[in-house]
């Protein structure tokens, strides 16, 4: 029998033959080592908004043109709805410094030639090699209904699903590169936020959630991704979601008087520590400790407490005054956005956030609600890097929060309504 | 008088009409107390308030008016006609006014009624149980209050296999699936059916008409087109999903009556390029046509975040399905941004596959009609038209011997409900004629 080595003849996925092909023939459009290990070396939140455009633009075009390249359905999504295609990679690089510059700006001049269907026809036969991509976003509902990968088969690595609220699940394949991205960045984020010294952690979870490492769902993500962060690990919770007294009791004897990291999913945190103290009459006692919870209110929307109420609320049965909400989905791992002391999301370097109008999708200006359309540099093995959510938000300002921190600063106000319930947390049984 | 066990009450919601006194005996066709009842709830409805609100519940108004149904009665033929008996409804939840037009077709052919509404929350239709419980309460409408049921009730096949048992007749809306369900229940021999299955429904546009409109016309134009594609959100059968635009070569558009020839539809195939490009006309006027339609949709206000979300999720998987696609024009940001267009490079073999709502228009030039008659199947009902005659489409379609398409109207009129619906003239279909001689 013929023997092929695997290196030279990847497995193609049956009826995408020019993915292998363009991926090997345009294999320098990737980012390179180089420049990714630069990247994550920038600082969290330090830049002004100007000056984190001139290096985080040029990339996300960068990263455009290479998922253009490497993956056939971003290219067709991107040919029809833009309306004017990318240069190859050969015509790419006799352009590539003047794009660098012209990609400095973000601009929507795309979608403005795009309007006039007689200049699409031109557009639309000659290849614009010249101005840079436009930041186009796929929804990300259509990681749902299709597999989109940059990357053949032989390099993926991990593949993450979302949690199956409302049926499907959005299926994203990680390559080394993307999978080692997201983790470095996380921790650039964290440590950011808690120091780089390990501390003592409690997680606000049971442990059977990543006893299963088979079934890899978004919570078991969350839990092992931050557990990463954290030492002496102790899970809060027995399997069916009670308080484990005992444990807990341990932890605060050991730790109590020094700085702990909890984390946990926020309707768990709710119902599961708060509500349950409350109902009990108990009290724990961790004054310094610092709780990260991110993931949404699942399917207790109903039950959603503001804010400041869950904060309040926390604080009387467990203590605890620094709380950091974030936001993040499993579509966009590592590039978090993170709370603030002010309770303002913050975009890291990393990523970006626009707003768009929820009916025509217009761009819209600070201050005023629309749906939130991520941007992140991280994702190298599938075309997700400019994602358009359901979720509403606004953003609050750029540079100037009283936090300290610069670039742009957000909230989340919900999701559009009767929209199918999404989130990155199991589907939850009481 | 048909009888309702009451431990079956139980299951049932009673929304008008009685368990306790429900006919089976037919009444002429456009006997009186059936058009007093149907005309005055038409009054009870025609509210202007209501115009912005529900404006399907104004069609419905509209079509009820005395003036309508007096004239429709006397196109009637003299054939002496009475009901079928009991007929029952099974009505559909996408077009929730269709169940009082069901209920009108039936009464006007001289039946009773037993309808099962969808449980999906509809402001047109509470309005309408309102207004019919109201009228059925009065002295005027006592001969009704036998002859209507209106019942919600969960999906229990018991329920309908007994009320399937008894009908002389059964209207079944909701297409395809519940056909299929409805079909295994077991009904009386003589039983007739009235089915609407799932279909699928284009426009014909003339570019030059377009394009010769004035401003005044150009509104005229957009409101009936936002009437046909988006008062029902796009989910009627009836609204246009393809939007065919005839080359106009010469100021008239040219239509090929004949089937089309072998070379045609090869020379198309083969050479998708020479139709891929929009002629300048179809592009001026699409550039002209769409931004105000986008401006109607924007004042009418039919759009939900989410419709428009579902909208454009649609869009994407179409294009990931669909190689046939060219270019999907979002224009995010300008008016026209709230329309959704779909240009096609060329026919895919099964347009009706593509499908979208709340203002998906899948957009194809065409020099002629020719290859739209090699597509065009049973699943096709309603063609609209603007710009062309519609004498030069009934020949069309007749010497195509086209097995689908049931209704050609002016655009502006595709989801106008009528006697003749779908393909059926629907007082014979739920009457019988009683031959004397």
């Amino acid at each position: 029998m013929l023997e092929l080595s695997p290196s030279d003849e990847a497995p193609v996925a049956l009826g995408m033959p020019a993915a292998h092909e363009t991926a090997t023939e345009t294999a320098s459009a990737r980012l390179s080592p180089a420049t990714l290990e630069a990247m994550t070396q920038w600082p969290v939140y330090q830049w002004t908004q100007a000056e984190k455009a001139a290096q985080f633009n040029p990339l996300v075009a960068q990263l455009t043109r290479w998922h253009y390249q490497a993956c056939p359905a971003y290219r067709q999504l991107y040919d029809a709805f833009v309306g004017a295609p990318i240069a190859t990679a050969s015509e790419a690089e006799a352009t590539n410094a003047h794009i660098a510059t012209s990609a400095a700006m973000l601009d929507e001049s795309t979608h403005v030639a795009s309007t006039s269907a007689a200049s699409t026809t031109t557009a639309s036969t000659s290849i614009d090699s010249t101005s840079s991509p436009a930041r186009f976003a796929l929804p990300v509902r259509l990681f749902k209904l299709h597999a989109l990968q940059s990357v053949p088969d032989s390099e993926v690595v991990k593949t993450m699903l979302s949690s199956g609220t409302g049926g499907a699940q959005s299926r994203i394949v990680l390559d080394k590169t993307t999978a080692a991205l997201q983790t470095k960045i996380l921790s650039r984020i964290v440590t950011d936020l808690i120091g780089k010294d390990r501390l003592p952690m409690l997680v606000l979870d049971c442990p059977a959630t990543v006893k299963d490492r088979l079934k890899f769902s978004a919570r078991t993500a969350g839990v092992l991704g931050f557990s990463m962060y954290g030492r002496q690990l102790c899970y809060a919770f027995h399997d069916d979601m009670s308080l484990n007294d005992q444990a807990i009791a341990e932890f605060i004897e050991r730790f109590g008087q020094g700085p702990v990291l909890l984390f946990g999913f926020t309707y768990i945190v709710w119902l599961h520590l708060v509500l349950a103290l409350e109902q009990r009459g108990q009290r724990l006692a961790l004054p310094h400790g610092i709780l990260i919870h991110g993931g949404g209110w699942k399917k207790l929307e109903h039950a959603a407490v503001s804010k400041d109420e869950f904060k309040q609320r926390l604080a009387s049965v467990t203590g605890i005054r620094r709380v950091h909400n974030y936001y993040g989905m499993v579509e966009q791992t590592g590039t978090i956005f993170m709370e603030c002391s002010e309770g303002h999301l913050h975009c890291p370097v990393w990523a970006d956030i626009r707003v768009r109008d929820v009916l025509s999708q217009q761009l819209l200006s600070i201050g005023e609600t629309g749906l939130l359309e991520l941007t992140s540099l991280l994702p190298q093995s599938y075309p997700g890097h400019v994602l358009l959510t359901e979720d509403v938000g606004r953003v609050l300002g750029v540079d100037d929060c009283p936090c300290g921190r610069h670039g742009v600063y957000f909230a989340v106000d919900g999701r559009i309504a009767h929209a199918e319930v999404r989130g990155c947390s199991d589907s939850y049984s009481r | 008088m048909i009888v309702i066990p009451a431990e079956r009450q139980a299951h049932l919601d009673l929304l008008a009409g009685s368990f306790e006194q429900l006919s089976n005996q037919p009444w002429p066709v456009w006997h009186e107390p059936a058009l007093a009842f149907l005309t005055d709830l038409g009054k009870a409805l025609m509210k202007p308030a209501l115009a912005a609100k529900l404006p399907d519940v104004v069609t419905l108004a509209y079509w009820l008016r005395a003036a309508n149904l007096q004239q429709l009665k006397a196109k009637a033929s003299a054939d002496v006609r009475v009901g079928l008996g009991l007929v029952v409804h099974i009505c559909p939840a996408n077009v929730p006014v269709n169940f009082a037009f069901s209920l009108a077709f039936a009464l006007l052919a001289g039946n009773s009624s037993v309808l099962r509404l969808s449980s999906k929350p509809s402001p047109s239709t509470d309005l309408i149980v309102q207004h019919i419980q109201q009228l059925l309460a009065t002295p005027t409408h006592e001969a009704l209050r036998s002859r209507l049921l209106l019942l919600r009730y969960a999906h229990d096949d018991v329920i309908t296999a007994a009320l399937l048992a008894q009908a002389d007749g059964r209207m079944i809306w909701g297409g395809d699936a519940t056909i299929a369900h409805m079909r295994q229940f077991k009904t009386p021999s003589r039983s007739r059916e009235v089915a609407f299955a799932d279909r699928y429904s284009l426009a014909l546009l003339s570019p030059t008409a377009v394009l010769a409109l004035d401003d005044a016309g150009l509104a005229r134009l957009a409101q009936q087109l936002f009437n046909d594609v988006l008062l029902l959100d796009q989910a009627a059968c009836s609204s246009p999903q393809l939007f065919v635009w005839l080359h106009a070569a010469a100021d008239s558009p040219s239509l090929d009556l004949q089937s089309p020839s072998p070379q045609t539809l090869v020379s198309h195939a083969a050479n998708p390029q020479t139709a891929s490009e929009p002629s300048s006309a179809v592009a001026k006027a699409q550039q002209r046509l769409w931004p105000a339609l986008a401006a109607v949709a924007r004042d009418r206000s039919a759009l939900s975040a989410i419709g428009q979300m579902n909208k454009w999720v649609d869009a994407f998987d179409a294009v990931l399905t669909h190689p046939e696609i060219r270019q999907v024009h979002t224009e995010h940001g300008s008016a026209a941004g709230l329309l959704t267009r779909v240009a096609l490079a060329r026919l895919p073999d099964a347009p009706e596959q593509l499908r979208g709502y709340f203002g998906t228009l899948i957009e194809i030039e065409l020099p002629s009609l020719a290859p739209l008659a090699a597509v065009v199947n049973e699943r096709y009902q309603t063609l609209c038209y603007f710009g062309v005659e519609p004498l030069q489409l009934q020949q069309w379609l007749l010497a195509s011997q086209l097995r689908g398409i049931d209704r050609i109207v002016p655009v502006g009129n595709a989801i106008d409900m009528g006697l003749f619906w779908d393909g059926y003239d629907l007082l014979s279909s739920l009457s019988r004629v009683i031959e004397i001689r």
